[in-house]
């Protein structure tokens, strides 16, 4: 017998509605109980949308929805039948942070970035470049600007405060406390518009509870990747924004991610400045430079989900692993450590690096025998790997027998 | 100031703010109407305002307007008041 259809719910919204209705779809008690249609606000609606069906509304149970000071509410609105519940949830920005964001009229779609090179445009840097600055001294000039002379800072972060709980009220869930009260210990967005999953979750929270009538089980308050923005580009921050708000987070040489590339706020405002494309994609150095990043911050977690989602993303490239391996190492966790490597060589037996590391691993614990057969592993595949060699001879020199600690192990 | 005056102060002060290039700015003219300005840089927009103006927009007014009619009408209030 065929189960009776789920109510259905309908989510209409930008890429964060996208978030939301994928996140709502995967969780098996809102999953159990809804089918979860998503609609965008953005894009061409598909001809295969359910919401073309004549009828289509009255079947939905619930029309989830995004609202936002100066949007127009969703096309179909008025269609929505009286029986069926309506749930709204702020659009999520953070003017205040990026107060120099404008759209440059430079950028134009291309067939290769649908949403142009640089969607996300500076008033500053564009006036720079009509007193004739050239691109490669904009980022020096960007930096010592005083954005005071730009923006007033004290009344644009009224405003924008003043425009989110604006939004707050035209919706069923109020966002503005969890912001103000956290943006400034936890990088909450990206760019202007583009949220990190910290802040996604609490929408995903409000919405789910109201869906479900009672607050959702599970899902951490941070997620693991509370800190990864939705989207792959982010805008740096002028070093006055960091330091008007006292952004914990945020540091001097900190990168910033750029479609494929990492870069730091003054490689960005060069590349904007001179408009260069930069190609869109994941490739394996961006994930090794966002794991930099996060272990250089003494963020293990972070680095260590970067370097095995890398991992599987890539399975044929050894570098996470080996990383991993030696980040572990560098944060005294040697069994962890030693599992990485052993698990990185069963997966990649022909690179010289892997027994080169579990070598040195082994050496510094005192295990000189089983580090010799390591480094000699090394030279097989590499027999011009001069370290290997090097370390080999210090094996040797090691009295074979095993340390105490060998006891526990 | 009259309205007019007022309508083509704040049409210039918009077509600077968002550099969109000589478009005309009617008082029928939405945010939508205009390239550059969008809900994002809206808040630049009304800054440019206040400080061309010497005015202080009251932000629970400025959000629910539609036109940039209405927002010279406010505009012209805030001046006369």
């Amino acid at each position: 017998m065929n189960a009776p259809p789920k109510p259905r719910v309908l989510v209409y919204g930008n890429c964060q509605g996208g978030w939301l209705a994928d996140t709502l779809r995967l969780q098996p008690e809102v999953a159990e109980q809804f089918e979860i249609i998503y609609l965008s606000d953005y894009q061409e609606r598909p001809p295969d949308h359910p919401i073309n069906e004549s009828g289509f509304l009255a079947t939905c149970s619930v029309v989830i929805w995004q609202t936002a000071s100066g949007c127009k509410p969703p096309w179909f609105l008025a269609d929505v039948p009286a029986h069926v519940r309506q749930i709204r949830y702020p659009t999520l920005w953070l003017k205040l942070l990026w107060p120099t964001y404008a759209v440059d009229p430079r950028n134009v779609r291309e067939d290769q970035f649908p949403w142009g090179r640089y969607p996300y445009g500076d008033r500053l840097v564009m006036k720079l470049l009509e007193q004739g600055v050239p691109p490669a001294d904009i980022p020096r000039r960007y930096a010592d600007t005083d954005l005071n002379t730009i923006v007033n800072l004290a009344r644009f972060t009224e405003m924008s405060l003043a425009e989110l709980r604006f939004n707050d009220r035209q919706s069923d869930l109020a966002i503005t406390p969890f912001i103000e009260s956290t943006f400034r210990t936890r990088k909450l967005f990206g760019s202007v518009n583009h949220p990190t999953f910290a802040i996604l979750h609490q929408i995903y929270h409000g919405v789910a509870a109201a869906l479900l009538n009672r607050p959702p089980a599970a899902a951490p308050l941070f997620p693991a990747n509370a800190d990864e923005v939705l989207g792959n580009e982010e805008v740096p921050l002028h070093p006055q924004i960091i330091e008007h708000f006292q952004l914990s987070w945020a540091f001097p040489g900190m990168r910033w991610r750029y479609h494929s590339a990492f870069l730091t706020a003054e490689e960005y405002f060069q590349a904007y400045a001179a408009f260069t494309p930069i190609p869109l994609g994941q490739p394996p150095a961006l994930w090794l430079a966002r794991a930099r990043q996060a272990a250089e911050q003494s963020d293990l977690a972070t680095a260590q989900r970067l370097l095995l989602e890398a991992s599987s993303h890539y399975p044929a490239v050894p570098e996470f692993l080996q990383f991993l391996g030696l980040i572990l190492t560098r944060h005294g966790q040697l069994l962890e450590a030693e599992k990485v490597f052993r698990y990185a060589i069963a997966q990649h037996p022909r690179a010289a690096a892997l027994p080169f590391e579990l070598g040195r691993l082994m050496l510094q614990q005192n295990f000189a025998a089983e580090a010799a057969r390591l480094f000699n592993d090394t030279l097989r595949l590499d027999p011009l790997h001069k370290e290997a060699r090097r370390q080999l001879i210090l094996a040797a020199g090691r009295p074979r027998s095993q340390p105490v600690v060998a006891a526990v192990r | 100031m009259n309205r007019d005056h007022l309508l083509s102060e704040t049409g210039r002060i918009i077509r600077e703010t968002v550099q969109c290039g000589p478009v005309a700015i009617t008082r029928a003219t939405r945010a939508m109407d205009v390239r550059g300005w969008d809900s994002l840089s809206h808040t630049m927009i009304l800054m440019q305002l206040e400080d061309g103006f010497g005015i202080q927009l009251p932000m629970e007014r400025v959000l629910t307007l539609g036109t940039v009619g209405e927002l010279v009408d406010l505009i012209a209030e805030l001046k006369a008041g």
